[in-house]
């Protein structure tokens, strides 16, 4: 289900972001928790790694492909503005980390949002044995 | 519940964060978009130029092709001219928008709309000087004329077509780094662009400078400073002794011209006025000066050196057209270039046509002006400023019936009588895109001629040879019909004025003009049009080394190729210190000291030529400053604007009159001749040089010295180009200055019998920072090189060469 949910969560945000905003794939992460999780922190975890892989993956093409030159120049013009040194790898690790972080964050906050209990209510349920898992 | 309560608060707390992120503040972009890759800049790098490719444009009439070469120079193929001017449109557009958008926004002072309050002295400048208000009486002329009507309405249809199929993840990122979007196009933008242009090259008024220089060293003193004509020679655009075949109309004075403003003036907004250094050069010899027997064209603009280029090349064609050449971006057609029958370049005829003038109000309350014996109420140019990241601004301008007042007590903070109302005659009507629209299609020296008189500002030499040998150069302009010498060079009283007097122009036909003259060639490189032959007054702030150059040069000329055309384009020959050096060398002494023996024996061996991996022209130009400030230290302090008199006139006097008053030094109590500023002169240049010598950054060649930079238009070092090296400079026909230069340089050989151009401009064709495209040029520039540029006679041809590449 991990797995599957980084999938989702990149596979949806790729195909989506190129027809509506930037931000969409926060809302697919969001909705992810929403739909289909309500387990914060490992949401959190699919949502960090599916936009960061994807922004990660995406900006590195893109780049490489053009030869650091833009990336390069928008290094330096914040260089001159932060008053350090930037490079273009630098650009590259904090656009996967804003990705990355507000990706969990929106996953989490999904999954917060439809945590209605039932996962607590379960366990207290299997404990009193009233309730028995089936293995597969 | 807890936790559903933190989840909600945490998603609003996202919604927040991703809203600020989505949002510039101050001067940092918008993060969270800029930094997407598949919105931000990321993206913006993912456009690639075309190269070498083909493009369909869908037209309103039928289809398009463009095949862009291997250097990125669109040919465009169309059925009609109407789908040629849209295709152009849309080309340009898709290599230059943001550019072309930035230039119009400058133009229609509307910065403040992208960059906030720091831009509104600016923008009010732009628009009490009436660059919008003269763009919108071009407006009414080119719609009154069906044809610029449908060439300008075609092009602006083109722009809009591209920029709306244009998705924001692919806007050039200079957008997304200031955050905004396209506008619509429109023709007044296309008139903002033109106007635009007009003021870089006829709003470098000197009426203040010249009325303080008048006033405080008196005239006989200022005739030695700013002659009409400077002595000995001048080597004017029309060759001496030209017979002026016309009667020529009756000529008067403004009256106003000699009775001078009450006041001494600093100008608060001079650095907005045009760059004295944007000029040009342009030649062309007929067959008896070349190998092939056939003419040969240069033409070498020189303007600011941006990113993205001032330039675009194009070739055009459909049906009754074919043309190439450079254009500026945002402007249908092509504004230098040649067909498959002529050439023709331009250069700026520096001829003055802004006047200045005091206004007397009646009263405090300044509602009225005095104009002859009355009294007339101002009317008012109400302007609205939108500040990014502020309020509105209104701005009432107060207008005269000669111009709005430019200078008061809410702009350039002057006091009453020092309010300066401004006549500008690129406020006339006038219909000059159909000057260049006629170029394009002109077969012959004749359609030449009636294309120039749709031209009126800013006045340009027009220079023209053709397949059958023709060559020609006419000065073409609406300019102010004057006599009396000063006229129109002071500010003078408002109350004086006589509105027919001070409108009344040359018949465009009595322009300065010559067709195949003797010497087997033309050349303008803004020295004066005429000698003192011509019955009207030719005044304006004139060059006199650049031209001598080039004409010694082709006076000697046989058996020329392009080749050769392309070494004088590129001559680094300073005929200022080649004239100056010896007699400023003779007058100084090392004193036995080192550093002063090291510079003397550089500069004693110096062949003259400023080129860029030499210390000699640095050496030079630091003294020649030093000379010019040490003779004129009058001038210093910042209550009075003057302007340094040409070099050629201050090396006159230093050579013919070595004690003429400015000489002295004024906080000495004995009296210094040229002598003694020479000296004084050469000594700060040797202190000055060994500071530099200590600074390890610092290199006193001239490639580092002089820093020839090519800037991104909005000023981020990052997006530009430093320390070219390149040689040359002011005064020298290689002009590349810090900032300007020789923005194109084209050689047009018509040695096959149809032209095959030369050409190279310091940017690329490419406007997006993060392509090659961007910069491509710039080295071959740099070295003096040119591409051959493909000139094909059908789309089949174009299509196939791309094919064989």
């Amino acid at each position: 289900m991990f797995i599957l949910k980084i999938l989702i969560i990149a596979i949806l945000s790729c195909l989506l972001t190129f027809f509506l905003p930037w931000y969409i794939p926060f809302l697919v992460a969001f909705l992810t928790g929403v739909l289909l999780s309500n387990k914060p922190g490992n949401n959190f975890l699919a949502g960090l790694i599916g936009i960061g892989l994807f922004w990660l993956s995406y900006a590195l093409f893109l780049d490489i492909k053009n030869e650091h030159l833009l990336s390069g120049k928008v290094a330096l013009l914040f260089s001159e503005s932060l008053g350090t040194e930037i490079t273009s790898g630098v650009l590259v690790m904090v656009t996967t980390f804003l990705g990355a972080i507000l990706g969990g964050l929106s996953a989490m906050a999904g999954a917060m949002i439809m945590d209605d209990g039932s996962r607590s209510r379960l366990r207290r349920a299997v404990r009193n044995g009233r309730y028995t898992l089936k293995m597969k | 519940m807890a936790k559903k309560i933190t989840g909600i608060l945490l998603a609003v707390l996202l919604v927040v964060l991703v809203y600020f992120l989505n949002k510039p503040i101050g001067d940092i972009p918008a993060l969270g978009s800029f930094l997407s890759p598949t919105h931000g800049f990321w993206k913006s790098a993912s456009v690639q130029q075309d190269k070498s490719t083909s493009i369909e444009i869908k037209c309103p009439n039928g289809t398009a092709t463009v095949v862009y070469d291997e250097i990125g120079i669109p040919h465009i193929f169309a059925d009609n001219e109407e789908d040629l001017m849209y295709a152009q449109g849309y080309v340009e557009a898709k290599d230059r928008l943001w550019q072309i958008e930035f230039q119009m926004h400058a133009a229609a002072g509307r910065l403040t709309e992208l960059v906030g309050e720091k831009a509104l002295s600016l923008d009010r400048f732009s628009r009490r000087i009436g660059i919008v208000r003269a763009a919108e009486i071009s407006l009414k002329e080119m719609e009154k004329n069906p044809l610029s009507k449908k060439v300008i309405e075609s092009f602006t249809a083109g722009v809009n077509a591209y920029i709306n199929q244009l998705k924001p993840a692919d806007y050039p990122v200079e957008y997304k780094l200031i955050g905004y979007r396209p506008e619509q196009w429109s023709p007044l933008k296309c008139a903002l662009l033109m106007k635009y242009m007009a003021k870089d090259l006829t709003y470098y008024d000197t009426d203040v400078e010249n009325t303080n220089a008048l006033r405080i060293f008196g005239e006989e003193a200022y005739k030695k400073m700013y002659p009409d004509f400077p002595a000995p020679v001048i080597d004017p655009i029309i060759p001496a002794g030209t017979k002026w075949d016309f009667k020529s109309v009756d000529s008067f004075s403004t009256k106003a011209g000699n009775v001078l403003a009450e006041v001494l003036y600093k100008n608060p907004y001079k650095e907005f006025y045009a760059n004295k250094f944007y000029g040009s050069n342009n030649w062309c010899v007929n067959g008896s000066k070349t190998k092939s027997g056939k003419p040969i064209l240069c033409g070498d603009p020189h303007l600011g050196l941006n990113l993205p280029s001032i330039w675009y090349a194009v070739q055009l064609s459909c049906p009754g057209l074919n043309v190439e050449g450079v254009t500026i971006p945002g402007a249908p057609g092509v504004i230098i270039g040649h067909n498959e029958n002529i050439a023709w370049s331009v250069t700026n005829a520096e001829r003055d046509v802004v006047n200045n003038f005091s206004v007397e109000y009646q009263d405090k309350n300044r509602k009225a002006y005095k104009l002859g014996n009355e009294y007339v109420p101002f009317e008012y140019d109400v302007q609205v400023f939108k500040i990014r990241g502020g309020k509105d601004v209104i701005d009432s301008i107060r207008m005269t019936k000669v111009g709005s007042v430019v200078y008061d007590e809410t702009f350039g903070e002057v006091d009453d009588q020092k309010h300066i109302a401004t006549y500008w005659r690129a406020e006339e009507p006038s219909n000059d895109l159909m000057a260049f629209y006629y170029l394009n299609h002109a077969k012959n020296q004749e359609d030449y001629l009636k294309a120039l008189t749709y031209y009126a500002c800013p006045g340009q030499n027009f220079i023209f040879a053709d397949v059958n040998n023709n060559i020609s150069i006419k000065q073409q302009g609406n300019f102010m019909l004057r006599t009396i010498s000063g006229d129109g060079s002071f500010v003078t009283p408002l109350a004086n004025v006589n509105i027919a007097k001070l409108k009344a122009r040359i018949p465009a036909e009595q322009n300065p003009y010559v067709l195949n003259p003797e010497r087997g060639f033309c050349c303008s490189a803004n020295q004066n049009p005429v000698d003192q032959t011509y019955p009207y007054l030719t005044n304006g702030v004139y060059e006199n080394y650049r031209n001598r150059v080039i004409n010694t040069t082709l006076t000697k000329a046989t058996n020329y190729t392009w080749q050769d055309m392309g070494k004088l384009q590129n001559n680094n020959l300073s005929l200022l210190a080649k004239e100056i050096l010896p007699t400023l060398l003779a007058n100084v002494s090392t004193d036995g000291n080192a550093d002063a023996e090291k510079i003397y024996k550089v500069l004693r061996g110096w062949d003259y030529n400023a080129n860029h991996n030499n210390a000699a022209p640095s050496y030079f130009y630091k003294f020649w400053d030093y000379v010019e400030q040490t003779t004129f230290d009058e001038m210093d302090g910042t209550a009075t604007s003057f302007r340094l008199p040409e070099p050629y006139n201050t090396a006159s006097l230093i050579i013919n009159d070595a004690r003429f008053k400015l000489f002295d030094v004024v906080n000495t109590d004995t009296i210094e001749t040229a002598k003694q500023v020479i000296d004084i002169a050469f000594k700060k240049t040797v202190a000055y040089f060994k500071e530099l010598a200590k600074d390890k950054t610092k290199n006193a060649q001239w490639q580092y010295y002089k820093s020839t930079s090519v800037s991104h238009l909005a000023r981020l070092d990052a997006f530009s180009i430093k320390n070219i090296p390149i040689g040359g400079y002011n005064n020298i026909v290689n002009a590349a200055s810090e900032n300007a230069g020789p923005s194109w340089r084209m050689i047009v050989d018509f040695a096959e019998g149809k032209p095959q151009c030369y050409g190279v401009y310091p940017g690329g064709q490419s406007g997006n920072a993060g392509s090659k495209g961007f910069t491509e040029f710039i080295d071959k520039w740099s070295k003096g090189e040119y591409y051959k540029l493909h000139f094909y006679d059908s789309k089949e041809t174009a299509l196939n060469a791309i094919k064989t590449k």
